[in-house]
């Protein structure tokens, strides 16, 4: 029978062999997502000492196939910076067939940047051949569990490299599930050995919805396996919380964060997502140091805003993506 | 029993809720479990409104000036239809707005069924869609950047001719070069907080808009008949294959006319990285 990676075999395209394979992770130290938005200013301060980060996370799929200029800048920037390539369409938990032609992309993408990290979710986004483009729940069952231990060892197989996953908000949860999220992603990096990126808002946000106490999933988390953590702020609904990306990280979330670097013994990657609501670079690193801060024990003075600054007016919109979406100003010129 | 079903299913009946919208609610007491602070019905709503909203953020992204004429409650219906009947299988969002244009062209009343000047307005949205998406092509295809820089060397052997990815045609049948400029410059002020005044609707005037970039940046330009003839002759034939004769014809150009415009216009488009130059590139 054909694999689903069968072009794998094709002599043309042998899996990349990454010589740091099996080596543990250097921390990269403290980054953001590279938005559009801020190319005019990142043009300007160029360099680290100017920009005040240390490495950036590009979203895969909108530098894939991509030849215009965020793919220019993205590779002028990796002159200078570590860069991790953070996906959100790998659907590593559907049941339909892996799709080559966005592995070979990424593969191909893997072999121009060389990225530090390549990450994606612990999710699927669709099936029969449509894409959603949202995170959606695993179900956490024994079946899933093998199926998608296979589909990331192919991937691992496809791009020479360990995967990355990383823990999504959840606002539902499956009958029938086997496991808790981070029983099932220790089962994970056991049967596969991929590494992690937890995503500390997430862990908050889905203990809100779901009902359980963030404290027990660090507890049950495969710390070893963790190379990179994720920071964001979330809005809150009253009955529940969406994961907005859009404002300062709460400050059960900070905490939440100091646990988990607590437990870890060590410095973990750390990056700043914000996808709505943007706001000048300057203001984000501002946000980003605060989790040096936190590390030596300074947590951000913030007002509770759970309950008092809910936000019931409106549909709230997880995994915001349109600011991704590269938007430059054109020119309009009268005819020559 | 929830047991019986097996991973396959359990997503078949998540998709089909999320695509069907917050009136697909059918089994859910057996697919979810009960659990945190919101009901259900409540949990899967957030996945069905999500994905709505998510995908109409993104189009309005790619179609600003679209979105303008159109206003926001037209252009969601419009994108919600879109969807509907062309889901997005693609991995990069970048490809959820192609087909767009047509979709508005296919759904646009016939003739007869509207009054002749309501008739003639009805082809606004779809020419504009076909700018915008014109421009997103653009923004992210295969450029001249990395090519040779044209010097006045190139000409002196008169090279093939053919087109970037990135130079893209749109013809129209209304002033919409205009009202782009306008609109970009109405929603940059209205982004920034500062007053401006929306522009006027198009009027009827046919045009022919070049999209093309230059350095990474996609420009507008209008461009008269002839050229818009020259471009879509390149855009149709391979660049050893063009019949010039037929292009000056329907130019309605003798060709030394058409041979002496070309002279005047080719450095420019060809520096402007409109055209190719096929030469030998060292």
């Amino acid at each position: 029978m054909k694999s689903d990676c069968s072009f794998l075999h094709h002599t043309d395209i042998r899996p990349l062999y990454d010589p740091g394979f099996n080596k543990p992770r250097a921390c990269l130290g403290y980054g953001v997502g590279l938005r559009t938005c801020h190319f005019p200013w990142l043009e300007q301060h160029l360099l680290p000492r100017d920009s005040g980060v240390d490495w950036f996370e590009a979203i895969t799929e909108n530098f894939l196939d991509h030849k215009g200029y965020a793919r220019h800048f993205l590779f002028k920037l990796r002159e200078h910076y570590p860069i991790a390539l953070h996906g959100v369409s790998m659907s590593i938990g559907a049941t339909d067939p892996l799709n080559t032609a966005y592995l070979k992309s990424l593969r191909q993408l893997c072999g121009d940047l060389q990225p530090a990290l390549v990450s994606d979710h612990l999710c699927w986004t669709g099936v029969n051949g449509v894409n959603s483009h949202d995170l959606l729940p695993v179900p956490l069952t024994e079946e899933s569990l093998k199926h998608v231990s296979e589909r990331v060892n192919k991937v691992q197989d496809c791009l020479g490299r360990k995967l990355v996953l990383e823990n999504p908000s959840t606002y539902m949860c499956f009958a029938g599930n086997d496991y808790a999220e981070w029983d099932f992603l220790n089962q994970l990096v056991s049967c596969t050995g991929c590494e992690l990126l937890i995503d500390v808002n997430n862990i908050y946000v889905s203990s809100v919805n779901q009902g359980f106490n963030p404290q027990t999933y660090l507890d049950g988390l495969p710390l070893d396996s963790i190379v990179q953590c994720h920071l964001a702020g979330h809005t809150d609904c009253a009955t529940h919380i969406i994961d907005t990306h859009d404002k300062p990280v709460h400050h059960k979330v900070w905490a939440l964060y100091r646990d988990l670097i607590d437990r870890c013994g060590r410095n973990v990657s750390t990056l700043l997502e914000w996808d709505a609501d943007i706001p000048d670079f300057p203001e984000l690193v501002a946000e980003l140091n605060l989790a040096k801060g936190v590390i030596r024990g300074d947590m951000p003075e913030r007002a509770d805003s759970l309950r008092p600054g809910a936000n019931t007016d409106s549909v709230q919109l997880s995994t915001p993506l349109s600011a991704h979406l590269e938007k430059a100003p054109s020119m309009f010129l009268e005819q020559q | 029993m929830s047991r019986a079903y097996n991973l396959v299913e359990r997503q078949q009946w998540l998709m089909q809720r999320i695509l069907g919208g917050v009136q697909q609610n059918q089994y859910l007491e057996e697919n979810m479990a009960a659990t945190g602070p919101l009901a259900i019905e409540h949990q899967l709503a957030i996945y069905q409104q999500g994905f709505r909203l998510r995908l109409i953020e993104c189009m309005k992204a790619e179609f600003p000036s679209l979105v303008l004429f159109l206003g926001e409650e037209v252009f969601h219906l419009f994108v919600v239809g879109f969807l509907s009947v062309n889901p997005s299988k693609h991995y990069s969002l970048y490809e959820l707005g192609d087909g767009f244009a047509e979709f508005l062209a296919s759904t646009r009343p016939q003739p007869q069924q509207v009054p002749k000047e309501v008739a003639e307005k009805l082809k606004i949205p779809e020419q504009l869609a076909l700018l915008e998406r014109a421009r997103a092509v653009s923004l992210r295809a295969e450029g001249c950047e990395h090519r040779n820089k044209v010097t006045v060397d190139s000409f002196m052997i008169w090279p093939l001719l053919s087109l970037p990815e990135t130079s893209i045609l749109v013809d129209t049948d209304f002033s919409l070069f205009d009202y782009m400029r306008k609109s970009d410059s109405y929603l940059a002020k209205r982004d920034k907080g500062e007053e401006a005044i929306a522009p006027q609707p198009p009027s009827l005037q046919k045009e022919h808009i070049l999209v093309y970039r230059n350095h990474f940046r996609v420009a507008f330009m209008r461009v008269e008949k002839w050229q818009s003839d020259v471009i879509n002759a390149l855009s149709y034939s391979e660049p050893c294959d063009v019949n010039w004769p037929a292009v000056a014809q329907r130019a309605e150009l003798t060709e030394s006319q058409l041979l002496s415009k070309l002279t005047l216009w080719l450095p420019k488009a060809a520096a402007a990285s409109q055209i190719i130059l096929n030469i030998a590139e060292a």
